[in-house]
């Protein structure tokens, strides 16, 4: 039966996609822990002995590693991450707290990559070796090629100082988000733009597509509901990376545009040694991206009607 | 970098609707005018051509009429349309200019104040924002940017560092065993509360952990340290006098004067962890608003005790609003001030800075003195090799003279960097120069291979060396540097660069040999410095000598209450640790920022310090 291939699919993936938090987080936990010494970012040069020994205390610290790490698991379990050794806080409120800016950023900058990718890539296709296919190659080039660290700072340089058009940073309004969906969006669009260019030059030369022009359909219908539906299979399984893509590159991106999102709460728990909000940071990632690729996964069964039909 | 160009001044330009009917008015007669010259006709012999011609003259005369008739009706309009605009115009224009008569009586005022604008917001960009309120909450040390909405006992006058009161005197009494502290009158909470001494005695009784007001019984803030002088009972004597027995007076200076006042009715009232959300102190700017990782805003606390007259003592500010804007980036940092979005940047590489320096518009900040860095050799463990050359002082003096300074200074630093004497930086009572000038290590490579063939080690050795990366810039490459210097004198190093909380915890471990680069930090007093890393058993303490008399000076300091005589023995502790090459002298740090040229900030070296916005002062323009 196809519904219960679906949910046998669904708790295979679900099931994988724990293993993978699990990895992840008891890499990040160990890491995060044998590469440093917390403790130090707490005390300062004149802390003794005894107040160290107190400060381990008070952040448990103290216990075995491996009895640490078994507490962890049981406590993440019962969805407890601690608490921030920054400002106490619980760690989990602090990611959630801006889950939702790095959410906005990464939706809008794959809404930004979509609308420029897509089309760009149709009709760099159906032009192929035209100067609009030229210049849609030489922007996925670029796009691809160039450090969005870099690409950030030029346009701030170039929208906020030289033109005044946007703001340098920071969050708050429409005009905040453009610069860093831009430059978040630009190399996930150069992706897209190739993948759909490339599936939709192979999907033109199909016997399908020779059939519905035999038929007489509409060039138009052809390319909207036959050869690009074709195109977007591979389109649909780089989304899935380009999830990954975007909330890696947001740690950089967020840090650069002053955004205040997870990939910046990251960084700044990294730096200042504070492990509850960094396991807790790591592993929503972790879990958004497994999540992402399974919604891709389920995706193929839309788009593709060979595998709903196979799975059924 | 250009400000105004021509996007700039093309996406600001107001374009009329009398400008559009002027060039649309062109464009028709311009249009028209093509017409005739590009469509007349010269044949005229017909007469019944004529008399047709004739006719259609007539016709196309009635039809001009029409036009000019309705032409006339247009222009009428579009003089009513313009003398409605024009009487918008001029109500627009006298609101602007009443507006600049305002501003100008404004900056009138803020002239006749003293040249200092006192209702300006001031912005400022900086690289981080999070954490709690609550400045005891444990890991809340790089709350640092909320620091000035507290009080603190005791402060430093920012021109001459000599320790003074900021919220109390003090006195030493009992044989010198305890301090009282007396609370200057007048002082009040952010919420208008009076600041008594039991606020005083609960916030060393909360950080030391004893202080039993909540469920929990007490509060860990693990902060012990910091409030290590304290040995006994705080006593409050009457409502504005406590009595704290300390150890010595120097540390008491240290670490109770330093301590950021918590008011404890409120903490008690609301408990520790919302305190950490709802702080207020009693210090010269209150807090506004706060949002993690975006902007900190605080406003002039307009009943402090201290008033503007003050220059280089905590005061209240001459700022209005203040507003802390977060900027991680450097370059974004810089390109924020550029854009006109902040005032104010620090922590600004060299390269940077460099930019603005012959710019009318900004005014760019070297102050110098801050943060000595050394190089400490390990003379607790021997080398992997068994050898331990680093307790012999012709190797130690070898090292200082492999190592050219003032080249360092020069190409890798802003050039404005100072060498760095004894044990902390020349304010914090290090030698004076005239002290220090005449016992420079000066670059000598020669020398310094022939005292290493003295010391037996003619063809050098081999020694680990550990630097830090990311805390102030350049660390990496002068490490390097320092690496190749030595290198060409026999000393081959194997250098590891580590972020520093990973560098400081293998070397508090104090049993890896080798070299490490560390700086001084730039507290009140050298005690610090001289706690964790010259004094026998410091956390950071591994290039101990026990003959060199350094730990009697160490000693003697720490019992010594006369100031003066104090500052003596510190002297000559400077001087014995220099003369006696504990370490490889590099430079003092030099802080750089850039600020817009209506601002006057004298940071006196204490940039760093976020406690000393209060000496902003915006110019009256």
């Amino acid at each position: 039966m196809a519904g219960n291939s679906l949910w046998q699919v669904l708790a295979s993936r679900l099931l994988q996609g724990l293993l993978v938090v699990l990895v992840v987080v008891t890499i990040v936990f160990f890491v995060s822990r044998v590469a440093r010494d917390p403790i130090q970012y707490l005390a300062s040069d004149e802390s003794t002995q005894e107040e160290i020994e107190r400060l381990e205390e008070i952040f448990g610290l103290d216990d075995h590693v491996v009895v640490q790490y078994g507490r962890f698991l049981w406590e993440t379990a019962q969805f407890d991450f601690g608490n921030s050794l920054v400002n106490g806080r619980p760690a989990l409120n602090e990611v959630q707290s801006r889950l939702g800016k790095t959410l906005q950023l990464g939706v809008a900058s794959l809404i930004f990559s979509l609308v420029l990718g897509l089309p760009l890539g149709v009709i760099a296709a159906l032009r192929r070796g035209s100067p609009t296919d030229w210049f849609a190659r030489l922007l996925a080039v670029i796009g691809q090629a160039t450090p969005n660290f870099w690409l950030g700072l030029m346009m701030i340089f170039f929208f906020s100082v030289e033109l005044g058009w946007l703001p340098t940073g920071g969050s708050g309004s429409l005009k905040h988000m453009i610069l860093p969906t831009v430059t978040l969006g630009l190399l996930t669009s150069a992706a897209v733009m190739r993948l759909t260019r490339s599936g939709m030059i192979d999907a033109m030369g199909t016997d399908f597509v020779r059939t519905a022009r035999a038929k007489g359909l509409r060039e138009g219908t052809i390319i909207s509901r036959h050869a690009l539906r074709h195109a977007l299979l591979p389109v649909a399984t780089i989304m899935g990376i380009q999830v990954g893509r975007l909330i890696a590159g947001s740690v950089i991106i967020e840090t650069v545009f002053s955004w205040p999102g997870v990939g910046r709460l990251t960084i700044t728990a990294i730096q200042g040694g504070d492990f509850p909000v960094t396991q807790t940071a790591i592993l929503l990632i972790a879990a958004t991206i497994v999540l992402a690729n399974i919604a891709v996964d389920l995706s193929y069964r839309l788009i593709d009607p060979r595998i709903r039909a196979g799975a059924g | 970098m250009s400000q105004t160009n021509y996007w700039t001044t093309l996406h600001q330009r107001r374009i009329s609707r009398r400008t559009m009917l002027s060039a649309s008015a062109r464009a028709g007669v311009g249009a028209a005018g093509l017409a005739l010259v590009g469509c007349g006709d010269d044949d005229d012999d017909d007469d019944a051509a004529v008399a047709q011609a004739e006719d259609q003259a007539e016709e196309q005369a009635e039809d001009q009429a029409e036009e000019q008739a309705q032409a006339e009706q247009a222009v009428d309009d579009e003089e009513a349309e313009e003398q409605a605009e024009e009487q918008a115009e001029q109500v627009e224009e006298e609101e602007e200019q009443a507006e600049q008569a305002e501003e100008e009586q404004a900056e009138e005022q803020a002239v006749a104040a003293g040249g200092t604008d006192l209702d300006r917001t001031v912005r400022i960009a900086i690289p981080n924002a999070v954490g709690g309120l609550d400045p005891q909450a444990p890991g809340n040390f790089v709350s640092t940017f909320l620091l000035h909405h507290f009080d603190r006992l005791l402060s430093r006058d920012l021109a001459t560092q000599e320790i003074i009161p900021q919220a109390a005197t003090w006195e030493w009494v009992d044989a010198n065993t305890a301090g009282v502290f007396h609370l200057k009158d007048g002082m009040s909470w952010h919420d208008g509360a009076p600041v008594t001494s039991e606020d005083v005695k609960f916030t060393i009784e909360r950080l030391r952990g004893i202080a039993p007001y909540n469920d929990d019984g007490i509060y860990a803030t693990g902060g012990d340290y910091a409030v290590a002088a304290v040995n006994a009972e705080v006593t409050v004597t009457d409502a504005s006098t406590i009595l704290v027995p300390t150890e010595t007076d120097v540390t008491a200076q240290s670490s109770i004067g330093s301590l950021a006042l918590v008011p404890k009715h409120h903490v008690e009232a609301i408990g520790d962890e919302a305190f950490n959300q709802e702080a207020f102190g009693s210090g010269h700017f209150t807090l506004k608003s706060y949002t993690p990782d975006q902007e900190v805003v605080s406003e002039r606390f307009e009943d402090y005790h201290v008033d503007t007259d003050e220059t280089y003592n905590v005061h209240k500010p001459w700022i209005k609003e203040f507003r802390q804007i977060v900027r991680p980036e450097p370059v974004a940092r810089v390109a924020a001030l550029e854009a006109g979005e902040v005032d104010l940047i620090t922590r600004i590489e060299v390269e940077l800075v460099s930019e603005f320096e012959d710019r009318d518009d900004f005014k760019v900040l070297f102050d110098p003195g801050c943060c000595p860095h050394y190089i400490f050799p390990n003379t607790l463990v021997p080398l992997p090799d068994g050898s331990n050359p680093f307790k012999d002082i012709r190797v130690r003096q070898a090292m200082n003279h492999a190592i050219d300074v003032d080249t360092i200074i020069q190409t890798l630093g802003t050039g404005q960097e100072r060498r760095a004497y004894g044990l902390g930086s020349r304010q914090l009572g290090a030698m004076t120069l005239e002290q220090a000038t005449p016992l420079n290590y000066e670059y000598n490579p020669e020398k310094a291979r022939a005292l290493l063939a003295e010391a037996g080690f003619p063809d050098g050795f081999d020694t680990p060396f550990y630097g830090t990366v990311g805390f102030f810039a350049a660390t990496d490459t002068v490490a390097q540097t320092v690496a190749q210097m030595l290198e060409a004198v026999g000393i081959r190093t194997e250098l590891q660069l580590d972020p520093l909380p990973d560098f400081r915890a293998r070397w508090a471990q104090k049993d890896v040999p080798g070299l490490h680069y560390y700086f001084g930090n730039q507290s009140p007093d050298p005690i610090s410095v001289i706690n964790a890393e010259v004094a026998d058993g410091g956390t950071l303490a591994t290039a101990i000598y026990p003959e060199s008399g350094i730990q009697e000076l160490v000693e003697a300091q720490r019992l010594e209450f006369d100031a003066e005589k104090r500052a003596g023995i510190l002297n000559e502790l400077a001087e014995k640790i220099y003369t006696n090459a504990n370490w490889i002298f590099l430079y003092e740090t030099v802080e750089t920022g850039v600020m817009r040229s209506d601002l006057d900030w004298d940071a006196k070296g204490n940039t760093r310090d976020h406690n000393y916005y209060f000496a902003i002062r915006p110019l009256a323009t």
